[in-house]
């Protein structure tokens, strides 16, 4: 089956201008974990997920120690993400952003997510516009 | 690739009744039939196009767990979806039809939640990013709380500087501006008022004026429904009179019917029909949606059946 046959046909997205603050609104509205970052034609230029925002609010250490036990209090990480929210999403994005091309086969996707760990994969038509996302669950919801 | 735009969308919810009686202190019915959908002038155009095949993306400001409603529901019909997230939750609107008197529904709609000046900004970074990939734009219905009048207005002037063609069906105050941007298609939508740009509509003949009046200020087609079988096109140099039989349609649900003319009126544009055949077609649709329960018709034989009784005759114009 085609990417375009079993993708969810959604567009949700923000664009690298926008804020933290803003994305992290349209991600508890839509209960996203990561959406794909767009230019101002719907171009794909990156991807953003909840990770990305709080590995940003989080002390450097964190990645190094992998836990948020050392964290003092949770106050810290609201003092971090109040002085953050207003970053632009450019600042925090992934900017080598893995898409998938709409006339893909699927077993393609269902690849690159295993390898990569993916939740989501934005699709891209023949001009790199977004033409929605395949997700985990498309391709289980194919598959049976 | 179409564009729709519901500035104000609703989950409609309709019941069909044998008659609403007083039953002691209050006043009851129990629906012999009831249909429950995704709503919003802009909405049912989305879910019409997609009923023929036609690719669009519906956009629009959604809140709450009826907005998470509505956008399942058109993703599940294959309609591509970008909405706008507002804090509040989105409206429903609730249409009551009684037996024998179908096609005098009674309809209580919702004014809708406050949209913020950052939501609207919002819908029209998106719509300006959408306006790169689309043909027509769809801008339908009414407009929620703290929305500025205009703004049918300021989307059909940024469309157009994409050559992007615009199709608005609304009524009130805010159809003023949206004539004065020049749209490719107005509808006025005259359900609530008989006034349109300040002007009442007594007969055929103040329809064929207010829409002369429209087309001076830059809008290629205005189409003027009188009743649920007969429409008027004007443009700037031809008048077209549509009508139907009234007495043969049997109508059970009249709500989203002008939805589907105007869904129609697009699909057949994109066929390459000339605009008067779209209308005749949309029309139909339109009459095919009133004669069935759910909102949508998808069988085209209705439509077809529909088409063949529908009239289209050149009018003269002497009234310039």
């Amino acid at each position: 089956m085609k990417v375009k046959e079993i993708m969810t046909k959604d567009l949700t997205s923000v664009r690298e201008d926008e804020t933290l603050k803003a994305l992290i609104f349209l991600m508890e509205k839509t209960s996203l974990s990561g959406v794909p970052v767009t230019d101002e034609r719907g171009v794909v230029v990156g991807f953003i997920s909840e990770r990305d925002v709080i590995s940003a609010a989080l002390p450097n250490y964190f990645e190094m120690l992998r836990t948020a036990s050392y964290i003092p209090d949770i106050n810290q990480l609201s003092r971090r993400l109040e002085e953050i929210k207003g970053d632009k999403v450019a600042d925090y994005m992934i900017k080598d952003v893995i898409t998938v091309d709409e006339d893909e086969e699927d077993i393609h996707v269902a690849d690159l997510i295993i390898r990569n760990e993916l939740n989501r994969v934005p699709v891209v038509d023949k001009d790199g516009l977004l033409s929605g996302v395949v997700q985990r669950i498309d391709l289980l919801g194919a598959l049976l | 690739m179409i564009l729709t735009v519901t500035l104000n969308p609703a989950y409609d919810l309709i019941y069909w009744v044998k008659e609403i009686e007083q039953a002691g202190e209050t006043m009851l019915s129990r629906a012999y039939r009831t249909h429950a959908s995704a709503g919003g002038k802009g909405i049912n155009v989305s879910m019409y196009l997609s009923s023929v095949g036609v690719e669009n993306i519906a956009m629009g400001l959604i809140g709450g767990h009826t907005g998470r409603t509505i956008e399942r529901s058109l993703r599940d019909k294959g309609i591509t979806t970008n909405f706008t997230w507002i804090s509040d939750e989105t409206r429903s609107n609730v249409a009551v039809l009684r037996k024998g008197k179908e096609d005098n529904p009674i309809e209580i709609n919702s004014e809708g939640p406050p949209i913020s000046d950052r939501a609207l900004e919002q819908l029209i970074k998106q719509y300006k990013t959408m306006l790169h990939r689309v043909d027509y734009a769809v801008l339908s219905g009414s407009i929620p709380p703290k929305v500025p009048n205009d703004i049918y207005g300021k989307l059909v002037r940024l469309a157009k500087e994409k050559d992007v063609r615009t199709v608005v069906n609304t009524g009130g105050d805010h159809l003023g501006p949206a004539a004065e941007a020049g749209p490719f298609l107005l509808k006025p939508d005259i359900r609530e008022r008989k006034k349109v740009i300040g002007e009442t509509i007594t007969d055929s003949r103040s329809i064929i004026d207010i829409a002369k009046k429209i087309v001076g200020y830059g809008t290629e087609y205005v189409l003027l429904s009188h009743g649920l079988t007969g429409d008027i096109l004007v443009s700037k140099d031809k008048i077209w009179n549509l009508e139907a039989n009234r007495e043969q349609l049997k109508p059970k649900n009249r709500v989203g019917a002008g939805d589907s003319l105007v869904g129609g009126i697009i699909y057949q544009l994109l066929e390459g029909k000339p605009i008067q055949e779209a209308v005749k077609y949309g029309l139909a649709a339109a009459m095919a949606c009133v004669e069935i329960y759910e909102k949508i018709c998808h069988d085209t034989s209705l439509v077809q059946a529909q088409l063949r009784q529908i009239s289209l005759k050149e009018m003269e114009d002497n009234l310039t």
